[in-house]
């Protein structure tokens, strides 16, 4: 996989979603969480990277 | 805060004594010292050697009768060391200090980010340097103690400060009595608790941060490079953070975060800290005996007075503001205020300059403060996450940096680095600016360049403003040599750099005829592909603080 967005926004993104985890709750963490997820792929081309982010986002769950 | 008996016990730093002179004062004299730094720390004393640099006199008052005490703030900025050189001290800061380009985040026990920060043979300095604090502090004492300009009074406390109208009269404390000082302008330099600025009420404004950190140094032998190491939910403080930095005489400094709920004064307990930084130096592998040298207690704010300029007091590092240690802006962005406050001062007190130049220093200093803030924000809650949300998010961004570096580069821990005045009053043209397509722009501090063995373009700058002119064949065209007479003030004259190397010209975007003017500070007030010497007259006029033509 290869980063496409700028540093920046990425930076942008993270703060943006820690807020919104924030806001939202721990209870419907999982309901937003998954919808967030849906609303992205309908953003991308195609469902190779959604396929390689779901194995990244699957790899050391448990952490390091 | 509980803290050890560092000052007669300390492992490798033999702390000075500084006796108390009865002042002239104290004797009836009346005398009005045209500038007087509150604060003998590393940003006092750098204000000081920077008027003297400028033939400025001054006193210093500080309450102690010796340096700091334990090690504080230990990462020294490349920029910082470049200050260092304009004040003359850099030889004996490398001699001491260790250099390093590189830094390693762990998520647990596994890598997930390699720092690496700019560096190469056109250096003369490492982009960072570790010296603990009390080197730095004495460093620069020596150097003051010796210059017949300036003066430190030890053992000195200010109690009191009232605003006059031709400057401030500050209440001094002695064992001999008291006395009042008068000074036409004050530089408050006296820390996170100035007295300074409690005296005239000026409250600091911002935010706390969640997470508090124990600073503690240990006495190790090791044979492990200097860089930063950050761990991040390692086993030896799960759930925190840790910070690892080398310093010299085989101390190591060991931060790390309390676990939530830890009360402090169980964590400060010196058995506590033993344990804490023995589980860390196992996990690291170190085998070799250790002795615990110092410790303190660290929390992060950002918090700022509104304006740095009150009357004839300028505030300077943490009298003026305090910043979270990570990304190592506290001392390197108090010497870097320390400098731009000294020259705009020498400058004025000559008479060189208008008053009005002072009034460039707040929004200078302060916007590297806002920036300093935003970069510190980011970098303080990745190390210490305040909520849930960015909690997880944290964790996430570390653990998908196991594998691949898609997240990376949320990791970096956003090192010090110079600030750009580019909106400031004092830079101008530009539109000329805007014609260069390289080089540092209008605003930003020079860059350094290796022009021949050992030589390098910011060794060539002088005391006042400098211009730096690109020709291939080294020589400065005669008028131009005109228009360098002219540009000196009475005491401190112009000087001209002839660049001709030409990996230097094209590293700042420089043609036959380019030309750079500089402060005092290595910042750039101005510069031009095609030199005009009516509009460097001009650029010069507003870089003392005219207003633009």
């Amino acid at each position: 996989m290869k980063r496409q967005i700028s540093e920046a926004e990425l930076e942008q993104a993270f703060e943006r979603i820690a807020q919104a985890i924030d806001r939202i709750g721990p209870d419907k963490e999982a309901e937003f969480l998954s919808k967030l997820c849906l609303a992205l792929a309908t953003q991308l081309p195609s469902i190779d990277p959604i396929a390689e982010a779901i194995k990244a986002a699957e790899d050391d769950l448990k952490g390091p | 805060m509980p803290r050890p008996a560092h000052r007669d016990h300390s492992l490798y730093f033999d702390y000075p004594h500084y006796d108390f002179v009865p002042p002239p004062e104290l004797g009836g004299k009346a005398i009005t010292h045209d500038a007087a730094v509150i604060g003998a720390g590393p940003v006092g004393l750098a204000a000081a050697l920077e008027l003297a640099r400028h033939g400025v006199s001054c006193v210093v008052l500080d309450d102690k009768d010796t340096v700091n005490e334990g090690s504080r703030a230990i990462c020294i900025a490349r920029h910082s060391l470049e200050i260092m050189q304009q004040l003359g001290l850099s030889e004996r800061f490398v001699a001491k200090a260790l250099g390093w380009t590189h830094g390693t985040s762990y998520y647990g026990t596994q890598p997930v980010y390699r720092l690496e920060m700019p560096h190469s043979a056109e250096e003369r300095f490492y982009p960072m340097y570790n010296l603990q604090q009390q080197y730095v502090e004495k460093y620069l004492v020596d150097a003051a103690m010796a210059h017949r300009k300036i003066e430190i009074r030890w053992q000195s406390r200010v109690t009191d400060i009232s605003l006059t109208g031709a400057g401030a009269t500050v209440a001094v404390q002695t064992r001999a009595g008291g006395y009042a000082l008068s000074a036409r302008y004050v530089i408050a330099a006296d820390g996170a608790r100035s007295a300074v600025r409690r005296q005239l009420d000026l409250p600091l404004k911002g935010d706390a941060y969640e997470g508090c950190y124990v600073i503690a140094d240990v006495r190790l032998k090791s044979s492990y490079p200097t860089e930063r190491r950050a761990f991040f939910n390692s086993p030896a403080n799960p759930d925190s953070t840790v910070l690892i930095h080398r310093q010299p005489d085989n101390i190591w400094r060991i931060d790390y975060q309390l676990l939530p709920g830890e009360p402090e004064a169980e964590a400060l307990k010196e058995e506590s800290v033993l344990g804490r930084v023995g589980a860390i130096l196992e996990m690291v592998g170190e085998r070799s005996p250790w002795e615990l040298e110092w410790w303190s207690l660290y929390k992060a704010y950002t918090l700022a007075l509104d304006d740095y300029r009150h009357g004839p007091v300028l505030f300077t590092g943490d009298a003026a503001h305090l910043v979270p240690i990570f990304g190592v802006r506290g001392l390197n962005s108090g010497l870097a205020d320390a400098m731009n406050a000294a020259w705009k001062l020498a400058y004025v007190l000559h008479g060189w300059a208008p008053e009005r130049l002072l009034d460039s220093y707040s929004p200078e200093r302060r916007g590297a403060t806002l920036e300093v803030f935003d970069l510190a924000s980011k970098s303080t809650k990745f190390m210490t996450p305040p909520t849930r949300g960015y909690r997880l998010m944290r964790d996430a961004a570390l653990a998908l940096a196991l594998k691949s570096d898609l997240t990376r580069p949320l990791i970096n821990p956003r090192q010090s680095q110079p600030y750009t005045y580019s909106k400031s009053p004092l830079t101008s043209f530009a539109n000329r600016d805007r014609e260069f397509g390289a080089g540092p722009i209008a605003g930003a501090p020079l860059v350094n360049r290796r022009l021949g063995e050992g030589h390098f373009l910011l060794d060539d700058l002088g005391p006042g403003f400098s211009g730096i002119y690109f020709a291939r064949d080294g020589r400065l065209p005669s008028h131009l040599e005109r228009l360098a007479a002219e540009l000196g003030v009475d005491g401190e004259k112009f000087t001209s750099i002839v660049v001709s190397d030409p990996a230097a010209s094209a590293a700042y975007g420089a043609t036959e005829g380019s030309f750079y003017l500089v402060r005092p500070d290595r910042h750039i007030a101005a510069r031009w592909r095609h030199v005009e010497p009516s509009e460097v007259r001009s650029a010069l006029r507003q870089a003392l603080g005219a207003s633009p033509a």
